[in-house]
């Protein structure tokens, strides 16, 4: 590496790091926090970039210097050196820096065009979001990371940022702490999902599941069974609905979707059925929830004195069990080998049946779990209560990043694709949209999301 | 002339397009056929000018939505198109809105502008999947959620007010309507469509992408040209369904998702692509509504919503469940023709009907489910007139005579057809096919009065009206197991399910499996998809059978589990002796579905006992055993004595009896001599004679259980037995020659469609 690139990249380096810094000031002035927050942020945010850019810069310019050498050009006087670099990479990223350009161009028509829009606070979130920009793509560019984990947690910071500078108390410990609630709920839900989808099928029952195992704790703690026996009597429901599922969609290979809509639809007609049948009123069953299920899953549950609600460590912990166990352990790489490939899956002698099924098992364990602790948090059954993850846990698994066509993707994935998800709620709540409004603009933004790279290859690669 | 039946039968053959291509059309037909026998029975109601009307009206929309399904499905990708519903919601309302707006006023403007939102709409959808190639499902469910918020935002609750030349559109009491023309319509620009080279592609392009594209077909055309089509119906859906609901509802769409998935899944249609049709659409549509029918006419009040979802989901369940078998069955029905199969199921359908039309005495036609007040006006003046007309039903209905009398004309015009048919080709099983239609027919005419008193005529008390009013068959309101058993009547529900269940099952199974074994050329395969087959079948029966058992015994029909049996084992004959039949001439399957009929005609006709009065005795019914799915008290009800015995014991006219045994003895002959296949030495037969006989007392202690002495039909079987190789030297002429004929067609090369 030669010095006046690694001086050059330096320089930048630390122009970016000292902006981004006082940027973290100016912004805990503006939300007029605590200065020795202030301080730290800004302190750590230095020192973060300075970081991140120190390690980017220097593969940055080997690689630079790695392809001229390749290509075979003599070294060049340095000025002209550093000259051409600064032009090369613009002109070999013109694409990005065209629009990066019209984005600020857009920012600065919308100044001039919309009263009251120019503000410290859009000013300074602009600036972020800019910059966020380029330090995305520079990492998506130069580091070796996988592409959709890096655009997942792009958006996710990126919309976390902008809900931070436009939405007030965004930031609050309250709001974070129920974000982070309800995107484990998401996240316990989507673990079944995620294998599913991993093995190219897909469970639709997981919503029905939610409800009807929240609506049935309710009522069997209501009816006087014992709580502790009543949510290991719904697991085990969720368990043998997950074993039908798997057992009649690994026979209809292809219809899996259907199947578990319509499992899904049995569940929620027979246990209403069930339910309603003692008690007079149809649908809603109120009762005592238990402290410690309360405990589990309300936004002021306590773990160990800790302010954390459980659901939330429970969420990281099924995390770390499935990211280490499907990249470390026999069953996961099976799993991947299940989901790319079956024949070759068949001739390692797996068994593709004991998988499909056991995902499927999987996913209706952990859809009853759920249903099960959104009980704590509402203190109420209500069938709908699981309604919304028709949608969203597919949302989730694909914006993360997993193929639905199985094979390719992870839990890691999902968990930045549940965040995402729940940042973009909160945000477009924090804006002040009616559901409706919420629900419309949810739909049409986990299309682009999805587009931004879990493209399938054109036909004519495929053959 | 073999040839020329063929031609007449089969027309899905003789076209030249795959003979298989049509076979997964027969489970929507035994969905079809299963669940209007069951709806007639629990409604007749649904057969007639206004029931017509409403279904047609009621299910336009779905068919709609389903061939938009349907043509998005057959292009592969697993397009389920999840928006569908939410997509008709949004037509709907935003036409509503516009129009209220006073926008498009007139018919034309109205219809384009549908048009015009359901084409852009998979316009882009298309173009998305194209060119940002993100999986079809992915841009459903966003769509999905897009288009369900926006309806609300558009329209926050249902209101609104429909054009005022679609108000005539909700009607429903007439079969010609708006709705029928324009299912008509769009059902013949569907045929057109199928008769293109695009529709080649199209599921040329479902069934295996790859090598359309690498044969050179336009895949990006022929995929927006199928998703143009998709958005065509579901603006016409949508439009059908604004007619129907008169107003805006932007709150439909996920029932209507999943309805129209559920319709296309049961119409055989592979989500997976390549197949699918416009028939199947139709079939899958209506079984939705027969299912809600079903539904509505029991009385789950408040549990209606949750048995409805129950039920579709376990119709889409249990459709998929028959999907996996379905390969089996195409195996096993290889010289099944579709439309053969189709003239079965109509004919058994066309059985029920008379027979509720015949039986259900204070049922008249009129109004829907809700039309029971003006049935009790109508017993109310039969009875004051004092007329005979509550025997029969016919006289007594006002107005719905005319599906009875179309049912009957359907009837003798196939009879003639049959007789015909059977004329030409002059030899001994026509004639003594004849001999027996003429017994029964005199047997018909000669069966004596049927003077039935009603007792039951105090109508002020409520429980009276329940008692005469409600759908009796296959309702569990009146189920009054057991009865007829000397020991365990009173008792137990529990013990009386057991012993239906036994007895029904034990029957089925033991002279299926009886029939299966007498057959040793079959093959392992087929015996074991016979028994699934049959395992099917047999749940629906057993709970036919346990329903109606005991209802019978205060009616004066006859066609109760004995009806049921004789279906069902006909049905049985006809699926075991299909596949082996000597060749693929369908005027063996004709004359087995006419047999059949035969059966049950004379069952129904021959066995109609006389002179049984209706109880007055209220307890022998239950109170209504499941409302609200609570079961009733069962102990409160006292039987005095066995019912049994009061159906052929001394009522019979020697005619009648006579037409039965010729009836019974000719049909055990025919199947089996088809048993044997062909091969006809006693000696042969001799090594059967155990297990035929086993069978035949079986089959008869159904007689049995109704009262017909046993001697009687142990000298049946032995005339049976004992006679059996003079008949099948009569069968054997009409064999010979038929093997002859085939012979010298296939010595001139004319029967090119045959696989032998």
């Amino acid at each position: 590496m030669e010095k006046r690139t690694f001086n050059f990249s330096k320089g930048l380096g630390i122009f970016f790091a000292v902006a981004a810094g006082i940027g973290t000031a100016v912004l805990g002035y503006v939300d007029r926090t605590d200065w020795v927050q202030v301080a730290f942020y800004s302190v750590a945010v230095t020192a973060l970039v300075l970081w991140g850019w120190h390690h980017f810069s220097i593969k940055w310019s080997y690689r630079i210097f790695e392809k001229k050498d390749e290509s075979g050009q003599v070294n060049k006087p340095e000025d002209e050196v550093k000259r051409s670099l600064f032009w090369e990479l613009i002109s070999r990223n013109w694409i990005a820096v065209t629009g990066f350009l019209l984005l600020l161009g857009l920012f600065i028509l919308l100044c001039f065009l919309v009263p009251g829009f120019f503000s410290g606070r859009t000013v300074v979130s602009a600036i972020i979001f800019l910059g966020f920009l380029i330090l995305a793509f520079v990492a998506y560019k130069f580091l070796n990371i996988n592409r959709s984990v890096i655009i997942g947690v792009s958006v996710l910071i990126g919309l976390f940022i902008i809900g931070s500078v436009s939405i007030d108390g965004f930031l609050s410990i309250q709001n974070i702490k129920s974000m982070l609630v309800f995107a484990s709920f998401l996240g316990l839900a989507t673990i079944g999902q995620t294998l599913v989808v991993m093995l190219g099928g897909l469970d639709l029952s997981i919503p029905f599941l939610i409800g009807s195992s929240n609506l049935g704790l309710m009522s069997m703690i209501s009816l006087g069974v014992p709580p502790w026996l009543a949510f290991i009597v719904i697991l085990i429901f969720g368990i043998l609905v997950g074993l039908f599922n798997g057992l009649i969609s690994y026979n209809l290979q292809g219809q899996a979707l259907i199947v578990t809509m319509g499992v899904g639809f049995m569940c929620v007609g027979g246990v209403q059925i069930l339910v309603s049948l003692p008690t007079v009123t149809g649908g809603t069953v109120f009762g005592v929830v238990p402290d410690w299920l309360k405990n589990l899953a309300s936004l002021n549950g306590k773990f160990f004195g800790l302010p954390i609600p459980p659901v939330i460590l429970i969420w990281i912990l099924a995390a770390i069990v499935l990211i280490v166990g499907m990249r470390h352990t026999k069953w996961g790489r099976n799993l991947y080998a299940v989901g790319g490939k079956r024949l070759s899956a068949d001739r390692l002698s797996i068994s593709e049946r004991l998988y499909w099924v056991g995902v499927y098992v999987i996913s209706g364990f952990t859809s009853a779990a759920t249903g099960a602790m959104l009980l704590g948090w509402s203190g109420g059954g209500f069938i709908g209560v699981g309604d919304q993850y028709l949608f969203l846990t597919v949302a989730a698994v694909a914006v993360g990043g997993t193929s639905l066509l199985g094979g390719y993707g992870g839990y890691g994935y999902t968990v930045i694709g549940c965040l995402a998800l729940q940042v973009i709620s909160t945000f477009l709540a924090g804006l002040g949209l009616s559901f409706e409004g919420q629900q419309f603009i949810f739909g049409l933004l986990i299309l682009p999301l999805v587009a931004l790279y879990s493209r399938a290859p054109h036909i004519r690669e495929q053959i | 002339m073999v040839t020329q039946v063929l031609n007449a039968i089969k027309p899905s053959q003789v076209s030249g397009s795959d003979p298989q291509s049509t076979k997964y059309l027969i489970v929507p037909i035994f969905i079809f056929f299963a669940l209007i026998i069951f709806a007639l029975i629990r409604g007749p109601q649904i057969i007639s000018p206004s029931g017509i009307g409403t279904a047609i009206m009621v299910s336009t929309p779905l068919i709609l939505a389903t061939y938009a399904l349907t043509a998005l499905a057959l292009s592969g990708r697993v397009t389920v198109d999840l928006s569908m519903g939410p997509l008709i919601g949004f037509i709907n309302v935003t036409t509503i809105q516009l129009y209220g707006a006073g926008y498009i006023q007139s018919p034309v403007a109205y219809f384009v502008c549908a048009l015009a939102i359901g084409i852009i709409y998979q316009f882009l959808y298309a173009l998305i999947v194209l060119f940002v190639r993100v999986q079809p499902i992915i841009v459903a469910l966003s769509m999905f959620l897009a288009f369900s918020g926006i309806n609300l935002v558009i329209l926050p609750r249902p209101g609104g007010r429909a054009p005022d030349w679609m108000l005539s559109w909700s009607a429903g009491t007439e079969i010609i309507q708006p709705t029928l023309i324009l299912l008509i319509f769009s059902t013949l620009i569907w045929y057109a469509l199928t008769h293109t080279a695009f529709w080649q592609h199209l599921k040329l392009m479902g069934s295996d992408e790859k090598s359309a594209y690498t044969s050179g077909v336009r895949i990006y055309l022929v995929r927006i040209g199928a998703h143009i089509i998709g958005g065509v119906y579901a603006a016409l859906a949508a439009i059908a369904f604004t007619g129907l609901i008169g107003s805006g509802d932007p709150t439909q769409g996920t029932t209507y998702t999943l309805m129209a998935i559920t319709a296309l899944v049961l119409g055989g249609s592979s989500l997976v692509g390549g197949r699918g049709g416009a028939f199947g659409a139709i079939l899958g549509a209506l079984n939705i509504y027969l299912i809600n029918f079903i539904l509505s006419t029991f009385r789950f009040e408040r549990f209606q919503s949750f048995v409805t979802d129950l039920s579709y989901g376990a119709v889409l369940v249990a459709s998929l469940l028959i999907l996996i078998a379905l390969p089996y069955i195409q195996k096993a029905l290889k010289n099944l023709s579709v439309f053969v199969f189709f003239v079965i199921g109509m004919l058994s359908a066309a059985a029920v009907q008379i027979h509720m039309k015949f039986d259900q005495v204070t049922r008249g036609t009129v109004g829907g489910f809700g039309g029971k007040s003006k049935d009790a006006e109508i017993f109310e003046k039969a009875l004051e007139s004092g007329s005979d007309c509550l025997i029969t039903g016919k006289a007594c209905a006002e107005g719905g005579n005319s599906t009875v009398w179309l049912f009957i004309a359907i009837g003798i015009a196939s009879l003639i057809y049959l007789i015909y048919l059977l004329i030409k080709h002059r030899d001994a099983p026509t004639v003594s096919f004849i001999i027996a239609s003429i017994v029964i027919f005199f047997g018909c005419v000669f069966s004596g009065t049927r003077n039935v008193n009603f007792v039951n005529q105090d109508l002020g008390s409520n429980l009276q009206y329940i008692l005469n009013y409600a759908p009796q068959y296959f309702s569990s309101e009146y189920l009054r197991v057991g009865s007829g058993l000397p020991d365990f009547t009173s008792s137990s529900l529990l013990v009386g399910v057991a012993y239906a269940i036994a007895t029904l099952a034990g029957i089925v199974f033991f002279t299926s499996a009886i029939v299966i074994i007498a057959m040793p050329k079959f093959r392992k395969e087929i015996k074991s998809q016979t028994l699934v087959l049959f395992a099917i079948a047999v749940s629906f029966i057993v709970f036919a059978g346990v329903s109606y058992y005991g209802v019978e015994a205060n009616r004066q029909s006859f066609f109760g589990i004995d009806g049921y049996a004789v279906i069902l084992i006909c049905l049985l004959l006809f699926l075991l002796t299909a596949p082996t039949l000597f060749s693929q001439v369908n005027l063996n399957n004709i004359f087995i579905v006419f047999l059949g009929l035969l059966a049950i005609l004379g069952i129904y006709f021959l066995g109609s006992p006389s002179g049984i009065m209706i109880s007055d005795d209220g307890s022998k019914y239950f109170s209504p055993i499941i409302t609200e799915l609570s079961i009733g008290d069962t102990s409160s009800v006292k039987y005095n004595e066995p019912i049994r015995g009061e159906f052929l014991g001394e009522n019979i006219t020697l005619l009648k009896e006579t037409g039965l045994i010729i009836f019974a003895i000719f049909v055990f002959q025919f199947f089996t001599y088809l048993t044997l296949q062909g091969k006809i030495s006693y000696q042969r037969f001799k090594r059967y004679i155990p297990i035929l006989s086993i069978a035949a007392l079986t089959w008869s202690s159904l007689f049995y259980g109704v009262g017909y002495p046993f001697w009687k039909m142990f000298l049946i079987t032995v005339i049976t037995i004992l006679s059996a190789p003079l008949v099948w030297q009569a069968f054997s002429v009409y064999k010979v020659k038929l093997k002859s004929q085939e012979g010298l067609e296939k010595w001139g090369g004319l029967s090119e469609d045959r696989n032998v």
